[in-house]
Parts: C-alpha cells; structure tokens; sequence
C-alpha cells in the first residue's frame, strides 16, 4: 500500500461503499490532519525542541549584544566580531602548530590540540582495530571465539572509569619515560633489545641442539647489536630527540592511553564487513603465491574502505568529544583540548561572555555534525539493522 | 650473504620493532627494580617474552595481527582495572603520594626539618669581600663566607638569605683549589682568591641581614650566622634507622614509629605528630571498610548511588517514551520528509556532548537563561493586556464549541465516552483560559527557576540534569524504535485488530513486547552508558549544589563518577586516590553486574555489532 506519493490514498480504506474499486484521489484536509497531518506537527514541533539551543547559540554567535537577557532570537544587529575575538592574540609563526597564541583562552590551540589528538589517535586505532579484524576473520586459530567474546565484555567498560589508576599509571610512566629521550639512546634500547633476542634464541634453540642456521642467526643478531650500539657511541646525534616525552601533562601520554580503547566494538564491525568478502578472492591470490600481508594489504583492505571510513569517522568524533581523561591528564591551559578548553567557560559564569562562547560553540559543533551527516545513512541503517536481528 | 638475502625487508622491521620493544623493557628493569615493582616488573617481562614467541612462532601466526591492539588494550585498559583495585588497598593520597625511601630522603634532607640546638656545634665565621664589587645597596655582592668548625674543617662559599624568595644554592667552595693567603698561620687564611678578610668594622653593610646569612653544608646542616663572628649549626632534626626503620629525633632523642604510611613523633606533651610527607603503602581494605561501616563515608555513598539509580532509570524511561513516540508517529510511509526531520533531529544525539551541555548550562541560567525567559510567556501577557474586541473571544469560543462538539457528539453516538470527556474538558479549558485572558491583565511572572546554580536548589537542579540528558539521547532511542517496529511483521498488528482489539491493546500486546525483543539489548547499554554520564553532571552543575555535613565533599546531583572524580582531581579537596580507586571499584561492580545481564543478549550483540 501506498506506494505512491502523500497525501493520495487507497479509497477502499475509507469508504466502504466502493469495496472493489480501487480509486485514488485527493484526501479531503480533515482526513489528511488526522492521518498525517499531524504527525508533521509533531515532527516540526519536536524537531524544534532538538534545534532550540543550537539555534540559539547560533542566533547569540552573530548577535553584537554580548549578554543573555537582551538577546533576542532574531539579532537586531549582526556581526562577526565574537568569532574574530576567538583569534585575538593568535599570530601566525613557523613551526607546529603554525601559530602562537597569548591569551588565556587560546582556541586555536584548542581546536588544534583536538584534532591533532583525534587524527593521530583514530589512525592508529584504526590500523590496529583493521589488523586485529583480519585476524579474526580470515584465520583460523584456537580461542578465536573466545577472544571475540572477551572483547564484547571489555569494551563494557568505558575505560574514563579507571581514570585514577589510569592517571597514577601516567605518574609512574613519566618517572621512566618524562623527558625526551635522545635518538642515541632509543638506538642502544634496539641493541639492548638485539642482543636480548639473541640471547632468547640461544637459550631456546630447536632440540637443544646447535645448528649451523641458529648459531649463525645468533651471531647475526648480535653483530647488529653490536653495530647500532657502536653507531650510536660514535654517532654525535646528541640533542636529537626521537621521541615525545611520555607523561602526565603530555599529548602523547593521552594519545596512548586513547590507543587502549582501539579494540573493541569497531573490530566487530570490521570484521563483520570482512566476513562478507567472499574469501574465493584470497585463495586464488594465495595460489598466486600472495602471502597473508599481501592478501590483507591489497585484496581485504581496500574491499573494506567504505566501514573503515564511517569507523575512522565515528572514532575520530568519539575522541574529540572525550572529556574526562583530557581532563584529568592534561592540565595546561595552552595544552588544552577543545572539550576541556570549553568547559572554562563555564567556571566564571557572571563573567562568562555569552557572544564568543557561542561562536567558540559553533565552530566547534558545525563541523562535526557535518561528519555526522556524511555517514548518516550507514548509522542509521546500522543501528536500526542492529534491532531488526 | 645468503642469510641476509632470505629475509623480506618485512622482517628487519619485525626485528627492529621487536628489539626496540626488548630494549625499552631492559632499559626500564633497573628503574623498576629499584622501585620495588615487582608486580609490574615480572608483567612487563611475561608480556615482551610473549610478544617475542609470537612473532617468532610460526604456530602464534594469528596472534601477531593482534599484539598492537592488545598491547595497548592490555596496558590503558586492563592493566588500570587491576591497578585501581590496587589502588584501592592503599592509603594513596596527597599526603601520601611517593615511596617510603623518597619519603625518608626528603624528611632527612628538607630544610623545613633544620633545628638548632643547645647541643648544636658552633663555627667560627669570616666574611670575605672584593673591594670593587661591594654594592651599597646590595650587602650580599661579593661576599663570601668563611666557616672553621671545632674540628678545625673550613668550608667556604657564598652565603644566601635563609627566606629568600628566589631560593639561591650557596654553593661550597673547594678550598684547596683556591689562591689562599695565610701569613699568621692560624688555618684561616687572610686573603682567599684576592679578596681580603673584613674586619668587624667593614662588616656594618651586613648587619641588616645578618640573621638571615645562611650556608648550608651537605653531610653537615645548615649554618646560620649568630654573631658577627660565629655561625650555629642547625643540623637535620630526623635521621632514619634502616635496621629499625625508624626516625630518630635529634631534638628530644625520641624514637618516631612508622604508622600506616607515616612517620609518628611525640611532642613534648607526649602526643603524637605526624611527619609530612608520609608514603604510600599497602593498608589492606581499610578504604573498603570506611566506606561500608563508617556512616560519614557510607552516608554520601548511599545517597550517590542512589540518585545514580534514580537518574539512569528515569533518563532511559523517558527517552524510550519520547523516542518510541515519535517513531510511531513517523510510523507513515504517507508521510512526507521524513529523511529530513531525522537529519535534523539527530543532532542532539551527533553533536559534541561537551558543547551542547555547556549550551544548555547557559540556556538554563536561573537570572538571565532563555528558559525561564521563554517560561514567562511575556506575549501571554502582551496578548491579555491589550483590549481585544469581546467578538474576537466570542468566535473564538464558538469555532471551539463547534470543533469538539462534534467530536463529542461523534463519541456520544459511538457510545464511547473517552473522546467525550476529553472534548469537553478542553472546551472548558479554553474557554476559562479565554475569559481569563481577555482584558484582565494577566501580568506575567519573573520565573527564577534555579535551574543550575551552585548555591541552587536541589530539585530544579535534579530535574535541569535529567531534562539536559533526555534532550540528548532521545534521537538515539527515536533510531532504535524505528528500526525495531520496521522488524515488526504488519501481518501480526492486523491479525489482533481483526480478532477485536483496540489500538492500545494491539500496542500493549503485541507491538511493545516485540520491540522490547530488538531493544532490550541495547536499553541495558544506554543505561549503563547514562549510569556514568559523568560530562553531563559535571558541566551542567559540577554536582552542585553541595551537601554539607560529611567528611567527604559531595554535590545533590553527584553520581558516583563525578564524585570519585572530584575526590581524585578537582584542585584542593581533591588527591584522595586510594578513597576514589575504592569507590571505583564499586562503580566496575556495578557496570560487571549490568555486562552479565546484557551477556544474556551475547547472540544479540554479536548480531548487532556485525551489522553495521
């Protein structure tokens, strides 16, 4: 039924006089109201509801009165002055991020700081999620089912909960890893590491027994050892820091932390979507001599574009919008990220200014919601295929 | 060089990653056996001995795909489950934030702990001053310091002021390396490095800050100048017995006993001082017991928890209410634009948590939020206040009459009473409200809803959270309803109306049980997911407003979350982190019992995570 367009309708529903005959016409207004034309009323009405604070924040954002009670919603005079505002004390410079701000709301680092996080963080999670995902729907190994279970559990728990342990654990992390360790010595790590391994391989050879490949691989390992350390003695690379520092206080330190929610649901997800790739396509690459990598780089991967993209997106607003250990672990006003920076706001709340809170709010939500609406169609259709079972 | 050859240039970087993985855990051994982190130490080595079989166990094949993911799965979020149970069985705190020997380096070395004594030994002091850098102003400009002990040692350096601002080391001098003059022989030299020794009479600039000259001497204590020729020494007041792990204190001789963490002294009335800093150690489930047994602790939980309940249940209850009605209502494939008003109703579900509730914070402002601007209906009175013609409310009220008369007389000759009653009910209604409106100068009333305010009220307060927290969810509910009664065959809703049943029976009976089948799944989630919406309590009212009269500081609208949030991190009252690790655990015990009611649903959620 109704197949066609509104408000045309099958006659036989109303008029029993004409059983038999189907006949479309207008529906008379009385009927339309009570058959459709409310809804539309309450749909206008509850779209309204859901619109009335981003409507305001934008009506208030482009308003010139900076307090709450004058403002009407239509603006009797606009400007762009509380979006400018956001920028004051900002300047352009070499260098990452390529700006400076001195103020002590600085948004641009805010908003950098978010994204810079969340793209780094949802990559990441990503390439793991992707990897672990292949492995759970391509091979085959014992425990397979279990592990899948297991991570259906974790993920119950939203690891914010745990933040004081998670904040103590950054504490103990920055005793050991808190300044910026220099390239020289993250290379005598790796020929610690070598000369580690070998000493593994030597201890656990086949059979107890020497072999001339495994006293060989042994002395391989440790001549690399022995190389990067030399390299790295001799090397004057002092001064060269390879890596961030790790801590409390510090981007990467958050970003690693983000790192722990990588598998979870989305595994799931991509796993499911790989699991409707027929696997005719592996095999035959595979006769073609393709290894595993070669099978999930370029045959797998590339077929599961379309979910990684609405997962990358999905995550990447996730970790935008996570307030609570951005809260906890970073406690430098210009170190902030956007969620942590807006929530300034609403410390000093008589001197809050209402115009740039919501051009700062605007800013921040436009974009996303945009994100939002891209993948839209496949939340949706994802969600509600979810209840349909 | 065939051996080099055998190998893809995937596995050098298999190898490097692996050896930088080996490597740090080496780096790192000595840090942490140092410590005493035994636990963490033999973790991280079991951990990295399983990494290296995996990837070099042709048989662990799988596994390598997963070790990124599950390293760090392992360590952000497992290991902090753990930790925090740890945690929890600690006196960790401010107070008791670092090791014992940290504790014990800092008590013996702090100057805060520097005494004098009668028994203190005594110095002799001489100032020594090069002529061309004396500065009127400035008595402290090149001058140096010359002290000779009784056991005849001279220490030499520049002095510092006791209670700088800008703390200076003084930093001794090695004597011997220096240029010395000593004609008289008497072991204290006359000129060092060609500035001479002051007499008593050059020494006038410094009496100003003479109390004040200060040397501090490593192994030695701090010497303070005294006279103009003789310094004290203020040596540390605690020294540690490693063998007893005791303090011992030089100023009465006591013994301090450590006591769960901290040192204990007496005082001279024989009371008991405690030592900052103390250290942070195990002190068994002490913090479990405070908050079970000890009413000032057990009082807050109780009351948290409970609103935690009361807030998640009814958060959910009403966004399955509002979104399962508007999906009904979209129920219609009549219906147009219907993909338009679910863009647009999504948005309080898509955009930033963060924002929106800070928004609404503002919308809500008791003195000059939009909210209660819109609740007082100032056109209401503008309406009422300007004189409408009595024709105007008469047609009004006829159309009225008119409009649900005949619904009423529809309902009388159907013999049902329900559309009867409404109708005329709403007749009245309007027509009281017209007749009250007209002409009488309905004047309108300054709402001052304390909606969210620190000092507000505790009700408004509750109601301005749940109402922020419905806003944002119901879109969510609204998907999940609509997809649930797509799932719904037509077939079953139309046999129960031929077998006589009424709409409502045919939604009770049928429609709603159904729908819960598809949702109940994911209703458990979004309880659980509302049980800890910590970003809404703590930008809407930060827990506001507080309760007074308990140990520990609390809010009426705190949930547990926010409120171990507020004990670990908000600046001042906060740092009890073995309390908040207690309370934590109590908070995974409660999301563990919801996961085992929702590991009913496994076949359910394995479906539904393998749809998207």
């Amino acid at each position: 039924m109704a197949t066609s367009d509104a408000p045309v309708t099958d006659v036989t529903d109303g008029a029993p006089g004409v059983t038999g005959v189907v006949k479309r016409r207008r529906m008379s207004s009385r009927r339309y109201m009570r058959e459709i034309g409310w809804r539309h009323i309450v749909a206008v009405a509850a779209t309204l509801f859901a619109l009335y604070p981003i409507l305001w924040i934008m009506s208030s954002s482009i308003n010139t009165v900076d307090t709450l009670t004058t403002v009407k919603f239509i603006p009797s005079e606009t400007t762009f002055e509380n979006f400018t505002s956001l920028f004051e004390g900002c300047s352009w410079s070499l260098g990452v991020p390529p700006f400076s701000c001195e103020s002590t709301t600085p948004f641009p680092s805010w908003l950098w700081n978010s994204v810079k996080i969340a793209l780094i963080a949802s990559v990441i999670q990503l390439a793991f999620s992707a990897l672990a995902a292949y492995s759970f729907a391509r091979l085959r190994w014992a425990g397979r089912r279990v592990g899948l279970i297991s991570i259906l559990l974790i993920q119950m728990f939203p690891q914010f909960l745990a933040f004081v342990a998670i904040f103590l654990l950054l504490d103990t992390l920055e005793e050991t890893f808190g300044e910026s360790v220099q390239l020289d010595l993250w290379m005598v790590a790796v020929a610690l590491g070598l000369v580690a391994i070998a000493l593994l391989a030597a201890v656990l050879r086949k059979d107890g027994e020497w072999t001339t490949q495994g006293r060989k691989r042994v002395f391989i390992f440790l001549g690399f050892a022995a190389a990067i350390a030399l390299w790295a003695l001799i090397n004057p690379s002092y001064g060269v820091t390879a890596f961030p520092k790790i801590g409390l206080g510090t981007h990467t330190g958050l970003i690693l932390v983000y790192l722990g929610g990588a598998i979870g649901v989305n595994t799931w997800l991509i796993k499911g979507f790989m699991d409707s790739i027929p696997t005719s396509l592996d095999e035959a690459a595979k006769v073609d001599g393709a290894t595993e990598w070669d099978v999930f780089s370029k045959i797998v991967l590339p077929l599961t574009k379309p979910i990684l993209i609405v997962i990358f997106i999905l995550s990447f607003v996730g970790l935008y919008n996570e307030f609570i250990l951005a809260a906890v672990l970073i406690q430098d006003v210009n170190e902030f990220t956007y969620s942590t920076g807006m929530a300034l706001f609403v410390e000093s709340e008589y001197t809050a200014k209402w115009g740039q809170m919501s051009a700062a709010a605007v800013m921040g939500t436009v974009p996303i919601l945009v994100l939002f609406w891209s993948v839209q169609d496949r939340i949706v259709s994802g969600l509600q295929g979810a209840v349909k079972g | 060089m065939r051996f080099f050859r055998r190998h893809g240039p995937g596995w050098y970087l298999k190898l490097f990653g692996l050896a930088l993985v080996d490597g740090i855990v080496v780096a790192v051994i000595p840090s942490l056996l140092e410590q005493g982190a035994t636990v963490a130490l033999v973790s991280m080595v079991l951990a990295t001995a399983g990494i290296n079989y995996i990837f070099f166990s042709e048989r662990a094949y799988p596994l390598r795909w997963l070790v990124p993911g599950l390293l760090f799965l392992f360590l952000f979020m497992l290991w902090p489950i753990v930790y925090t149970v740890v945690v929890a069985l600690t006196n960790w705190s401010t107070g008791n934030f670092i090791t014992q020997p940290q504790a014990v380096e800092q008590i013996t070395t702090s100057t805060r702990f520097l005494v004098e004594s009668d028994r203190s030994p005594i110095a002799d002091m001489f100032f020594f001053s090069d002529p061309d850098q004396t500065d009127e102003l400035d008595p402290m400009a090149g001058l140096f310091m010359l002290l000779s002990t009784e056991e005849g040692d001279l220490y030499y350096g520049p002095p510092r002021l006791r209670d700088d601002p800008i703390p200076v080391e003084s930093v001794l001098i090695d004597l011997d390396t220096l240029d010395t003059v000593d004609e008289n022989e008497d072991g204290v030299p006359e000129v060092i490095e060609g500035r001479p020794k002051l007499r008593l009479i050059d020494i006038g600039t410094i009496t100003p800050v003479l109390d004040q000259l200060t040397m501090d001497i490593p192994e030695l204590g701090q010497a303070r100048a005294r006279t103009f020729s003789s310094a004290v020494i203020a040596e540390q007041r605690f020294s540690y017995d490693a063998g007893r792990d005791v303090l011992v204190d030089a100023l009465a001789g006591d013994i301090c006993e450590p006591v769960e963490g901290s040192f204990y002294c007496p005082d001279e009335s024989g009371e008991l001082q405690r030592i900052d800093p103390g250290w942070r150690t195990f002190i068994g489930f002490d913090n479990f017991i405070d908050i079970v047994g000890d009413s000032r602790v057990r009082g807050p939980f109780m009351r948290i928890f409970l609103w935690n309940v009361i807030f998640a249940v009814s958060v959910v209850i009403i966004q399955l209410i509002i979104g399962l009605g508007l999906a009904m209502t979209f129920e219609d494939d009549r219906m147009r634009g219907r993909g338009f008003y679910r863009s647009l109703l999504i948005i309080p579900w898509a955009a930033p948590g963060f924002i929106v509730v800070i928004v609404w914070r503002g919308l809500l402002n008791p003195s000059f939020g939009q909210v209660n601007n819109a609740l007082e209906m100032r056109w209401l009175a503008d309406l009422s206040n300007s004189t409408w013609p009595r024709w105007i409310a008469a047609a009004l009220l006829a159309a009225l009459i008119y409009f649900f008369g005949r619904i009423a007389a529809n309902g009388i000759r159907g013999k049902r009473w329900g559309p009867v009653v409404a109708s005329s009910l709403v007749t009245i209604g309007t027509a009281w409200i017209l007749c009250k409106l007209r002409g009488s100068g309905f004047a309108y009333r300054d709402v001052n809803i304390p909606w969210v305010q620190p000092q507000g009220d505790w009700f408004w307060s509750k109601i301005a959270i749940i109402f922020v927290t419905v806003w944002q969810g119901f879109p969510y509910f609204f998907l999940i309803s609509t997809g649930a009664l797509q799932a719904i065959p037509t077939e079953l809703k139309e046999a129960a109306r031929v077998d006589g049943a009424s709409p409502a029976q045919v939604f009770r009976k049928v429609t709603f049980p159904l729908l819960m089948v598809g949702i109940a799944p994911l209703i458990i989630a979004s309880f659980a997911f509302n049980f800890n919406a910590f970003v809404n309590i703590f930008l809407l009212t930060a827990g506001g407003p507080a309760v007074q009269g308990y140990s520990v500081p609390f809010g009426e609208t705190d949930i547990l979350i926010s409120f171990v949030f507020d004990l670990a991190v908000q600046g001042g009252r906060g740092g009890q982190f073995a309390l908040a690790a207690a309370f934590t655990f109590f908070i995974f015990f409660i999301v563990a019992t919801i996961s085992a009611i929702s590991f009913r649903f496994t076949k359910r959620l394995e479906t539904i995570y393998g749809n998207l």
